[in-house]
């Protein structure tokens, strides 16, 4: 009796026992979980991954320290602005004396006259060309016709005007001061109009045109085998007035630095069954675009993933059967962040816009997954639901295959909008069901790229 | 402690590795699985060992864990004092196997009655305490037979002794408990009947 009051109180004392929570106690126990149940880590992709990512990150960095693309510009901006000598096949220089009083009268982008007489040239479309005895005629391009016309009209001081054959206007040999020479092209002959008789200014005005041909013919001079050696056609005349003309070498391609803020519709669905409900995507990129060509670029996108799957397509550990033996559908509800590292190819040589086409893989980190089951406990029973949340279980490195293409327009010489739409398939099962999770959408996006300038735009970042 | 649906909710996490699930069941039943474990040494951390080699057992078989009735927490407490028990006897069975005593002793110890009010002044820590305090082979056939219920033919079988010995020790373990108590409380028992 006694010793049954005894182990009795020995019970009661066993059951009133409750040693307080020690965390030092946890500590152990984590070692002795982390020693014999590992969490599952990927480190190979892990390890790629951040590898990919400090190398991206680490050559941006160096590129906005170094900043190679300035010390290009500024060597092509030297280049330019050096005047071209021209000289004549006498080796004078033919650089022309630029005079401050005289009357200019511009004829077009590449013509400009410095007049100083009355002696005029109209070309048959009309442009007054002064040709003044005693002046300069100076072409910037000399190999071409002014305006290229077929008709050219030589006028009197009287305002008469002479139809001639297409002629090449050339620089003033300054072996013949104060003529102008006209050469013939069809039979190489140059042709010096006279200086206008003034006491005949005023002409009929009933006078035909081939009448004054005629005059002109007597008054003319023709000058043989004007030689125009190669040197002169060829070598531009910069003047003080005309723009630097910065060309662009052949062949030579930009790289550039840029980031994208993105946003877009994004659906997901197993399959070729039913979508899923649509979801926003938004994060933002960062990439180099090699010569004007191939880009490389990666970022940082949330969005969800809202899907329903069967159980045939759900896929978890084989402990969850013991769960729900009579599973119905899952309902999904995911938080992913997405990492993609992606290769562009642009198409096209435009500076404002261009098509483009890009592949990669992308990572997906399933932030927070919330899974509803609809299942029954037995066959004949209701239908049921529980939900189960999942947080920061599951990662899955470079296992989404991207596939897109875009077009891409400059609004900037640093901004550009693009739309892309795309389609992400999985390479291995997502989430806890592992399910073979499949994303389609448009990816509206604003491409900045910092470092440019006017004179350096040639790259659409994207 | 943990109602029904979170208990459900954390041993599923904790089938999938889960540390989150795993540290919140480990806190949660802590102090019901170290009243059991502190019971079977007297050094801390001994107990702190067999806790934690309980808790490592029950992580890596929870996913063949099924409630065995309607009443899930009470269920997961029955089958976690189990696997707490026998991780206990696992460490006796390693560091005292030879401490046990193979036959009767013919010492009898002379104690005074035990009044009830006696008893009844005994704080359950005491006991605990006591029971800390006796001999390895001792304190395990008592913690087995009183506190878990065991049959001696099961303690033998455990313990790979016989079931006489398993007998003798217990007997033994009842003396020297109350002596432990009579010694802080002055208390009166009989003579040990078997």
């Amino acid at each position: 009796m006694q010793s049954e009051e005894f182990d009795k109180k020995i019970i009661e004392a066993a059951d009133h026992h409750h040693p307080a929570y020690d965390e030092q106690a946890w500590t152990k126990m984590e070692k002795l979980l982390e020693l014999h149940l590992p969490l599952k880590k990927d480190d190979n992709r892990k390890i790629l991954f951040l590898l990919l990512s400090f190398l991206l990150l680490g050559g941006g960095a160096w590129l906005f320290i170094s900043k190679p693309w300035i010390q290009n510009t500024k060597t092509t901006q030297t280049i330019a602005s050096v005047q071209q000598p021209v000289t004549n096949s006498s080796g004078q220089n033919m650089n022309p004396v630029h005079k401050d009083n005289t009357n200019k009268e511009a004829t077009g982008e590449n013509n400009k006259l410095i007049n100083n007489n009355n002696s005029t040239i109209i070309t048959g479309t009309g442009t007054h060309i002064s040709s003044p005895v005693g002046s300069n005629i100076i072409s910037h391009n000399p190999s071409a016709n002014l305006l290229g016309d077929k008709n050219i009209y030589v006028t009197s001081g009287a305002g008469k005007k002479t139809s001639l054959k297409p002629k090449t206007l050339l620089r003033t040999d300054k072996n013949v001061p104060g003529v102008d020479i006209i050469k013939d092209q069809q039979d190489n002959k140059a042709i010096i109009p006279e200086k206008p008789n003034t006491n005949n200014a005023v002409a009929d005005e009933n006078t035909s045109d081939k009448n004054i041909q005629k005059k002109d013919d007597n008054t003319t001079t023709v000058i043989n085998n004007i030689n125009i050696t190669a040197d002169d056609k060829k070598n531009p005349v910069v003047t003080k007035d005309s723009p630097v003309k910065k060309n662009k070498p052949a062949g030579k391609k930009n790289n550039s630095f840029f980031f994208s803020l993105s946003t877009g519709p994004d659906i997901s669905f197993l399959g070729s069954k039913d979508l899923g409900k649509t979801k926003l995507l938004a994060g933002v990129g960062l990439g180099y675009t090699f010569k004007d060509r191939v880009t490389l670029k990666t970022g940082f996108y949330t969005g969800r993933k809202v899907y329903t799957a069967s159980p045939d397509e759900y896929h978890p550990p084989a402990t969850f059967w013991n769960y729900y033996p009579y599973l119905e559908n899952v309902n999904a509800n995911c938080k992913v962040y997405e990492i993609p590292v992606l290769l562009s190819y642009n198409f096209g040589n435009s500076s404002k816009q261009h098509w483009f086409a890009t592949t990669g893989l992308s990572s997906y980190l399933m932030k927070k997954e919330t899974y509803t089951y609809s299942y029954k406990s037995i066959p004949t029973g209701p239908t049921l639901s529980r939900q189960f949340t999942l947080l920061d279980i599951n990662k899955h490195y470079f296992s989404v295959l991207t596939l897109s293409a875009g077009y891409e327009r400059a609004i900037s010489p640093k901004i550009s909008i693009m739309a892309e739409p795309y389609l992400k398939l999985p390479l291995t099962g997502i989430g806890y069901g592992k399910v073979k999770l499949n994303s389609g959408g448009i990816l509206f996006s604003v491409g900045i790229k910092p470092f440019s300038s006017k004179k350096n735009q040639h790259t659409l970042p994207h | 402690m943990l109602s029904a649906d979170e208990l459900t909710y954390h041993v599923e996490g904790c089938a999938l590795n889960n540390r989150e699930s795993q540290k919140i069941l480990y806190s949660s039943f802590y102090g019901y699985a170290m009243a059991i474990c502190d019971r079977y040494t007297n050094k801390q951390e001994d107990a702190v060992e067999i806790l934690n080699d309980g808790f490592l057992k029950v992580f890596r078989e929870i996913h063949h864990y099924q409630p065995a009735y309607a009443d899930v927490v009470s269920s997961f407490k029955g089958w976690l004092r189990k696997i707490m028990v026998y991780t206990a006897i696992d460490h006796f069975r390693k560091y005292h196997k030879h401490r046990m005593v193979t036959q009767l002793d013919n010492v009898v110890y002379q104690v005074p009655a035990v009044h009830e009010s006696a008893i009844d002044k005994i704080s359950y820590e005491e006991i605990i305490r006591a029971i800390q305090e006796l001999s390895p082979g001792y304190r395990t056939v008592l913690n087995l037979f009183v506190i878990e219920g065991l049959s001696h033919d099961e303690i033998a079988g455990q313990l790979g002794i016989s079931t006489g010995t398993s007998k003798s020790n217990l007997s033994k373990a009842r003396r020297q408990l109350q002596k432990i108590l009579y010694k802080q409380n002055q208390i009166q028992v009989a003579k040990n009947a078997v």
